[in-house]
């Protein structure tokens, strides 16, 4: 994870996070806001469970007060009016005037509480709704019943079934009515107004009863029945709900009972009819028709206030309870909301002291150094312990994580870095004891190969038996080649060679020296080399690099054929060219050449190369090639076979211009060394005259002897000697190269008397002395 | 590179850098072709040069030669080993390049033995 992410830096906790791959802090997140959306739902259902409880209690109640009010006065009306209308269908004395006039009254009763029915019911519960669509469909037929009674069509019956339909269908609603209030207390209440109404109701239709019976002198016995059945139902249905009134009409009621007369007298009455029996003559009750209507009327209208009264408190109380219940939820919603705000800030806030102070900085710090770790430390530290350096393998890298979890994390990444480093360390000594030992052993064959082949020089000197000639030259071809390859191998297992220069010496010399190193050298054809010489620090890889490409040419053509050597100087160097007459590379095996040359392989990669000798030639040439910034090339010769192009850089050549510097070479010996005995380059003077002259104190004259070759005497005959040098031409091969240098100091020494001087040199090194270049020095 | 290496070969410590079979190709002098340590050569008038100089070698014996030369003073003088100038010079001879020199012929005996008395002398 990224510490320049700015959007997880700055998102706060809880906001989504569109990112498809999860970080530790947008799970963590996701986590602990999952809960908080828990807790809003959870306070919102309880808001609403609560709110929508007071809600509701305060729809009833002010339900109740819109409808119940205007329908109870519209009931009473319409008792009123059914007492007429069944007076007048059983043949009372009621006329159809008045009845017109109660008709009137009820209507506009009617149409206020049609009204208030209609307001109401947009926001009335289904339970509400259905009775109310009855109720309203049953008055619906009120004008049929009307014109059907003014016609004197209907029976007292059927009068008496319509009304009495009408109520029961107007009390089971203001039943349920009160059973939904929630509220038990209200509840109750409730149900004790709709018994005082379904009293009222009763008592009307006892009323209307007892009036028809009146009327006709006596009760049938199905009457005297019914008047039982409905005188004891409406007082046991007031006196069982009387305890559930509200106090003041429970006060009012009692009044009612014990000190109204016309209750006492309406008690009575009931009483003794009940007691006369059915079939009872009823002109001896002692009673009126107009006084039981009189009486009736009054204390149903008493009934009547007193329920409706009942019904306004209750009503009242019901929207009290449910404004104070919806107050009691918004307190308690704001107040638990209030508390959860705060909760959830203080969380927030702990939440990101955790994440963003302390948990993703260090967890971002650690992966950043782990990377580094994984990326640059511990890669330099590798290559280092491979290149031989010693390395600290305890790492104070990824400190200070402290000892929980991503301590110990960091723990882990420790000491897998100290594991791997140990191990890198334990190879690389590993590898570096085997090449030491390697390297020691090859110094063993090379100090015994050493001395030989000045030994054989020493030897031949002075040979004239052929066959005793003959065998020298072939032991000496065998040393020769074995010191060659004891060389490679030193060279490459990054050891110094045990031949080393101190003087430039020619390309030629080199070119021929470098095949007489390989058992082919009597292959070689020198073609055109230039007249130059090549710096003394990179004279042995080039004798060794020459010797590979030049068995490799000789290996890869018929024997007996010739390897053409070529050189030509080109404007930023020398390119040296080496033909051979073979069968050629094929295409394949050429660009795997030159890719060899192009990229070096390791030692590593000689496991795939295998051990053939061609392979091994060619790692040589690439290593040697590569540490001197040669460029080597394979193509096609003219001659048929391959052509190896070899490019030398011109900082390793030298060419009378560089004269001057002679002085300056640094190469296998140290510079100091080099200044003092170094052999002066070899001038380009003509060598005229013969002269034996031996030992002779330097001289102006020619030297016979150095005479190095046709091409190059051509080339130098027009040249002048330059001015403080003793005329001296090329040497070739073997010609006094350990002559002192300075020639005006020095006696000049004839070549084939310093061969000797270097055997008797040699043989007082073999003694305990340093060698002659050191003797030089000091 | 800090310092000389006591253990190494500077320069020609090692020996001449070309090898000796190298210079003659492996060849060893044929005994047919007699010159010994006291032959002298001379390089012929006729000596057209330098196609007859397949090496340096070659080259440098006919440079010296343009005075009588033996085979001791050549190989001394080229610092070659004596086998080395006696197959190069048969080469020479051989082209025709070289002739032997009949010179210096110190051949007398009564010569010899006044030396070698006046040395006794000395």
């Amino acid at each position: 994870m990224s510490t320049t992410d700015p959007d997880n830096v700055t998102k706060p906790p809880g906001e989504p996070q569109s990112t498809s791959e999860r970080s530790i802090r947008s799970s963590l997140t996701l986590a602990v806001t999952i809960p908080w959306i828990v807790v809003l739902v959870l306070w919102l259902v309880w808001c609403a469970t609560f709110v929508t409880d007071g809600v509701y209690t305060r729809v009833i109640g002010s339900g109740v007060r819109q409808v119940s009010l205007p329908a109870v006065a519209a009931l009473d009306a319409l008792q009123s009016e059914r007492r007429l209308s069944q007076d007048l269908a059983s043949g009372g004395t009621t006329d159809q005037a008045e009845l017109s006039e109660q008709q009137a009254r009820t209507d506009v009763l009617l149409d206020r509480m049609n009204e208030a029915v209609q307001a109401a019911m947009s926001t009335a519960p289904a339970e509400i709704a259905g009775p109310v669509d009855e109720l309203s469909g049953e008055l619906g037929k009120l004008d049929q019943i009307r014109g059907r009674l003014a016609n004197r069509q209907i029976s007292a019956g059927e009068v008496t079934d319509y009304y009495d339909n009408v109520f029961d269908i107007a009390t089971d609603l203001f039943d349920t009515q009160s059973r939904l209030v929630p509220d038990s207390t209200t509840a109750q209440g409730g149900i004790a107004g709709t018994a005082l109404f379904r009293s009222t109701d009763l008592m009307s239709r006892e009323a209307a009863l007892i009036s028809s019976g009146l009327t006709a002198g006596q009760l049938t016995p199905e009457q005297h029945l019914q008047l039982l059945r409905l005188n004891g139902s409406y007082h046991s249905e007031i006196e069982k709900n009387v305890s559930y009134l509200k106090p003041s009409v429970q006060a009012r009621y009692q009044k009612l009972i014990t000190e109204n007369p016309d209750w006492a007298r309406l008690v009575s009455i009931e009483n003794s009819l009940m007691q006369g029996g059915p079939g009872a003559d009823l002109t001896e009750a002692g009673v009126s028709l107009e006084e039981w209507q009189r009486l009736t009327e009054a204390v149903n209208r008493e009934l009547t206030s007193i329920t409706s009264e009942q019904v306004d408190l209750l009503s009242a109380e019901t929207v009290e309870n449910g404004d104070q219940a919806i107050t009691i939820a918004v307190a308690g919603a704001i107040a638990a909301g209030l508390f959860s705000l705060g909760f959830f800030f203080w969380t927030r806030r702990r939440y990101r002291s955790v994440i963003d102070g302390s948990l993703l900085p260090r967890l971002q710090r650690l992966s950043a150094e782990a990377r580094e770790l994984a990326e640059k430390t511990l890669p330099s530290m590798m290559s280092r312990v491979r290149a031989g350096e010693r390395v600290q393998v305890e790492s104070t890298s990824l400190q200070g994580y402290g000892g929980d979890e991503i301590g110990q994390v960091a723990d882990a990444f420790r000491a897998f870095q100290q594991e791997a480093l140990q191990a890198a360390v334990n190879e690389a000594d590993t590898q570096q004891g085997a090449l030491t030992f390697y390297i020691g052993q090859t110094r063993r064959v090379q100090s015994a190969l050493g001395p030989l082949p000045q030994r054989l020089d020493a030897l031949l000197q002075n040979e004239e038996d052929p066959d005793r000639l003959g065998a020298l030259f072939a032991l000496d071809e065998s040393v020769t080649q074995a010191r060659h390859v004891v060389e490679n191998q030193l060279v490459l297992c990054g050891a110094a060679p045990g031949r080393r220069w101190s003087r430039p010496r020619d390309l030629t010399e080199i070119l021929r020296a470098s095949a007489a190193e390989t058992k082919h050298h009597d292959r070689l054809r020198l073609g055109h080399v230039p007249n130059v010489s090549v710096t003394p620090g990179v004279i042995g890889d080039m004798l060794r690099m020459f010797a590979e490409l030049f068995a490799n040419a000789a290996s890869f053509s018929p024997p007996g054929t010739d390897v053409h050597v070529e050189a030509v100087s080109v404007g930023s160097g020398l390119v040296v060219q080496i033909s051979d007459r073979g069968v050629g590379m094929t295409p394949e095996a050429r660009s795997n050449a030159n890719e060899t040359m192009k990229n070096p392989p390791g030692f590593a990669s000689l496991v795939k190369l295998g051990d053939r000798g061609e392979q091994l030639g060619l790692f040589t040439v690439a290593q040697l090639a590569e540490r001197n910034e040669w460029v080597v090339e394979f193509g096609t010769s003219i001659y048929q076979g391959v052509r190896a192009e070899i490019f030398i850089p011109q900082a390793h050549i030298v060419t009378d211009e560089d004269e001057e510097r002679r002085d300056s070479w640094s190469g296998d010996v140290p510079v100091a060394k080099a200044g003092a005995p170094a052999q002066p380059l070899p001038t380009r003077v003509p060598s005229a005259s013969a002269s034996t002259a031996v030992a002779e104190p330097a001289v102006r004259q020619p030297k016979p002897d150095a005479a190095p070759s046709a091409s190059t005497e051509g080339k130098d005959m027009e040249r002048p000697p330059l001015p403080q040098r003793v005329p001296y031409a090329d040497l070739p091969a073997g010609f006094g190269e350990d002559e002192p240098t300075d020639r005006q100091s020095a006696p000049e020494f004839a070549p084939g008397l310093m061969t000797f001087f270097n055997a008797d040199r040699r043989s007082r090194d073999e003694s305990g002395n340093k060698p002659d270049s050191d003797d030089d020095m000091q | 590179m800090t310092g000389p290496d006591p253990d190494a070969w500077y320069d020609d410590d090692a020996g001449r850098m070309v090898r000796s079979y190298a210079l003659t190709g492996g060849r060893t002098p044929d005994a047919a072709i007699n010159l010994d340590r006291a032959t002298q050569v001379v390089a012929t008038l006729a000596d057209t040069g330098r196609s007859a100089a397949a090496t340096p070698e070659h080259e440098a014996i006919l440079e010296r030669c343009g005075a009588p030369q033996s085979m001791a003073e050549l190989s001394a003088g080229l610092g070659l080993p004596l086998g080395v100038i006696r197959v190069l010079c048969s080469d020479l001879l051989e082209h025709g390049s070289l002739a032997r020199s009949r010179m210096v012929q110190p051949r007398d005996r009564d010569i010899l033995e006044a030396v070698l008395a006046g040395l006794n002398r000395l």
